[in-house]
């Protein structure tokens, strides 16, 4: 019989010193996300599903 | 939840709770700022954070409208991120952090979002500190706020 697959989180606290620092440095030195392009990108996708909404819901009373 | 105002359709659903990523005690020399006296003590380092720890989208909203595909993101920037911002404007939270499943497409996602992954080496030391080799890990991926 197959076994299932098991997912675990890895534990994120109680880290060992160097393991820890190493994690901190590369965290803080990450750059912030470009919230602005990231921000840009889903207006762009509410604009293309609304208008597809309003294309839907025009055909639907039309149809009536 | 998120629901389609239109239909009340469930579009997806998250939660957040508040998190830390921790090291160890241990011993560290302070210096005094004023007096410049070193004195040995014991420190504990924590960076505050806040995990999305549940997140997703109604596989049959999308399969029912086709054209809402990418509506992830949407519910990531414009329902979750205000909620932390908020957040973070009275707690000291640094990050945003997640746990994904292993999954190639998933981790792209949530890199298109603005997530981050650690190198390998400390990945697979993550995994192997806890859990047995035969439990797949998850992906801890972060961004910082």
């Amino acid at each position: 019989m197959a076994t299932p697959t098991r997912f675990g989180k890895p534990c994120m606290t109680n880290l060992p010193k160097e393991l820890g620092i190493a994690i901190f440095k590369q965290i803080l030195s990450t750059p912030k996300p470009d919230y602005e392009k990231i921000d840009a990108e889903a207006k762009a996708l509410e604009k293309k599903i609304l208008e597809a909404r309003q294309k839907r819901n025009a055909q639907g009373n039309s149809a009536r | 939840m998120v629901r389609d105002n239109s239909s009340s359709e469930l579009v997806g659903y998250f939660s957040i709770k508040a998190g830390l990523i921790s090291l160890n005690e241990h011993e560290e020399i302070v210096v005094d700022s004023i007096t410049g006296k070193e004195t040995r003590k014991t420190v504990f380092d924590t960076l505050p954070g806040v995990e999305l720890a549940n997140f997703a989208v109604n596989d049959s909203y999308i399969k029912k409208y086709p054209e809402n595909k990418g509506v992830g993101l949407i519910i990531f920037r414009s329902f979750i991120m205000p909620i932390i911002q908020e957040a973070a404007k009275s707690i000291g939270i640094k990050i945003l952090y997640l746990f994904a499943l292993p999954y190639q497409d998933l981790i792209s996602r949530y890199k298109s979002y603005g997530f981050s992954r650690l190198d390998d080496p400390y990945e697979d030391q993550l995994h192997s500190r806890l859990k047995p080799s035969y439990d797949e890990s998850c992906k801890f991926m972060y961004q910082r706020l």
